[in-house]
């Protein structure tokens, strides 16, 4: 299967800086990083023994940026890792997330979000790695494709031999919302060993019209009703940022206002 | 367009509707005064939905002739969002979910488009907490996705919700006791009867409500009752009607 990708990392991400935050064992962190810069970065977020720690990576470029990044995601012993990564802005962007559940009882749940617009080209390659037994993954990524846009979703699961009682989960989601966008899906799963627990699938839709006969009936405009369910779409992937400064930052880079409580 | 205010409320011409080519209704007529409750009973499949969709204007069903009129004025060719504007309400049978849409978000957006001549915006929280608290739901019900992952019963007690914040004048309720027990069919009927009542400006409103079943027609109490078949009304009688179907069904209503 021929695996779409924008740049290859390896060339351009060489002598990328690399920026690294964990939460010490035991503890609960939070880290948001955001990068505007035009060169390639490497990220790692590190959640060591039984910690948890929630990261958001925010790829906010300008309209001619061109540029990879890399975010490494490693959880150790009992560790939990819930990370949120999303393309903003750029002509043509890639994120390689590779997630490593390194030890028994680590988690890592991830959510992305490619929102593409213009002629934007936003690639995700993702890899999740389970090496030993007992270990958690879940990833789901969103994509949204409008105007002329192109988003790549490239995501594989690896459960190595002898990592019994894996789970290991994969989805994404599409709306395009163009005839000229496009966008390509490529889940795969790679299982060698068995006493696993592992999905995948990849959906790809246009609005819904029962959704917008439903808006309208409540006297919502054709506009209004398009904004609300893209941006109902884009939620799912960020409403989860329990910090309140990084959902604010997030919700602003994005254009969204942020919800009021009732 | 002109508007005649001494017109009755709601009003069916000789509806015909085809769906996909396909017709399904058949010279519907019908007249709703100010204060009535009506009722249409009828059989699975004889086009009760597809009438209940056609008067909020979906598009999917394409009217071939007649004319739906509200307060005297044709609103055949209008979009759904302007019948809601102009105070038409459609409680749906199956309410679609939009995830990551809150109920929330959805509820002051619709009520910023249909009563911010009457409300401001800063005035739409008092109003929802209260009509929460009639409902028996409570407030995080408010943060959830709009009816993704709801029980029939919460859909259609946000369904009733909605009706309460929106305060339409004609409202068309389709199968709004499918789906609920019997605490929340009560709940429901009560407020949906306390909303038609001349204390609380019901003898302004009118009420189309579809059912299969007398039970909630127990609570909100019809004036007059229809039988569906065959894409129009076949009979026509008042609150005692419903009793006689529920007691003989409909064989002996002829074409039913």
């Amino acid at each position: 299967m021929k695996i779409p990708a924008l740049f290859k990392n390896n060339d351009l991400l060489a002598s990328a800086p690399k920026k690294e935050f964990s939460s010490e064992a035991g503890s609960s962190a939070s880290h948001f990083f955001e990068w505007s810069d035009h060169a390639a970065i490497e990220v790692v977020f590190h959640a060591k023994k039984d910690s948890t720690l929630e990261c958001v990576f925010l790829q906010n470029l300008d309209a001619k940026a061109e540029l990879p990044a890399r975010v490494q995601l490693i959880a150790d012993r009992g560790a939990t890792i819930r990370c949120t990564i999303i393309h903003q802005g750029a002509s043509k962007s890639q994120i390689s997330f590779d997630s490593r559940c390194a030890e028994e009882g680590a988690s890592i749940q991830i959510q992305a979000l490619a929102n593409s617009r213009l002629n934007q080209k936003h690639a995700f390659i993702a890899n999740a790695v389970h090496p030993v037994p007992h270990t958690h993954s879940d990833l789901k990524v969103w994509c949204v494709a409008n105007d002329e846009a192109q988003t790549i979703f490239n995501g594989t699961v690896t459960i190595e031999k002898g990592a019994h009682h894996t789970q290991a989960f994969q989805k994404n989601k599409n709306l395009i919302l163009s005839e000229k966008a496009t966008i390509d899906s490529i889940p795969q799963l790679f299982i060698f060993n068995d006493d696993v627990k592992c999905a995948h699938g990849s959906s790809t839709s246009t609005l819904d019209p029962d959704q917008y006969i439903y808006l309208q009936s409540r006297g919502i405009g054709l506009a209004d009703a398009e904004a609300m369910i893209t941006r109902g779409f884009i939620e799912n992937a960020i409403h989860w940022i329990e910090n309140e400064a990084t959902s604010a930052r997030v919700h602003a880079v994005l254009g969204l206002n942020q919800e009021e409580a009732l | 367009m002109t508007t005649k205010t001494d017109a009755p409320l709601f009003q069916i011409q000789d509806l015909h509707v085809s769906v996909e080519g396909k017709q399904v209704l058949k010279g519907v007529n019908l007249t709703i005064n100010k204060g009535e409750v009506h009722a249409i009973m009828g059989r699975n499949g004889t086009g009760k939905t597809t009438l209940s969709y056609t008067l909020m204007g979906h598009p999917k069903y394409e009217v071939t002739a007649g004319k739906i009129l509200l307060d005297g004025e044709d609103i055949t060719s209008l979009p759904p969002e302007e019948r809601a504007r102009k105070r038409l309400f459609l409680a749906f049978q199956y309410p679609v979910a939009i995830p990551g849409v809150s109920v929330a978000s959805f509820l002051r957006a619709s009520m910023k488009s249909v009563r911010s001549a009457e409300l401001q915006p800063s005035q739409f929280r008092a109003v929802i907490k209260e009509e929460l608290k009639k409902l028996n739901v409570p407030e995080a019900f408010m943060t959830r996705s709009l009816n993704e992952g709801f029980s029939g019963g919460e859909k259609k007690r946000l369904e009733t919700l909605q009706l309460r914040l929106l305060q339409p004048k004609m409202a068309i309720l389709d199968e709004t006791d499918s789906g609920l027990d019997i605490d929340a069919l009560r709940v429901v009927s009560e407020n949906l009867e306390n909303y038609r009542s001349p204390e609380n400006g019901g003898g302004e409103r009118g009420m189309l409500v579809i059912t299969h079943y007398q039970r909630m027609l127990n609570y909100v109490k019809p004036d007059v009752v229809h039988v569906f078949g065959s894409g129009k009304i076949l009979l026509t009688g008042g609150a005692d009607l419903a009793l006689k179907l529920e007691d003989k069904g409909y064989d002996w209503v002829e074409g039913a």
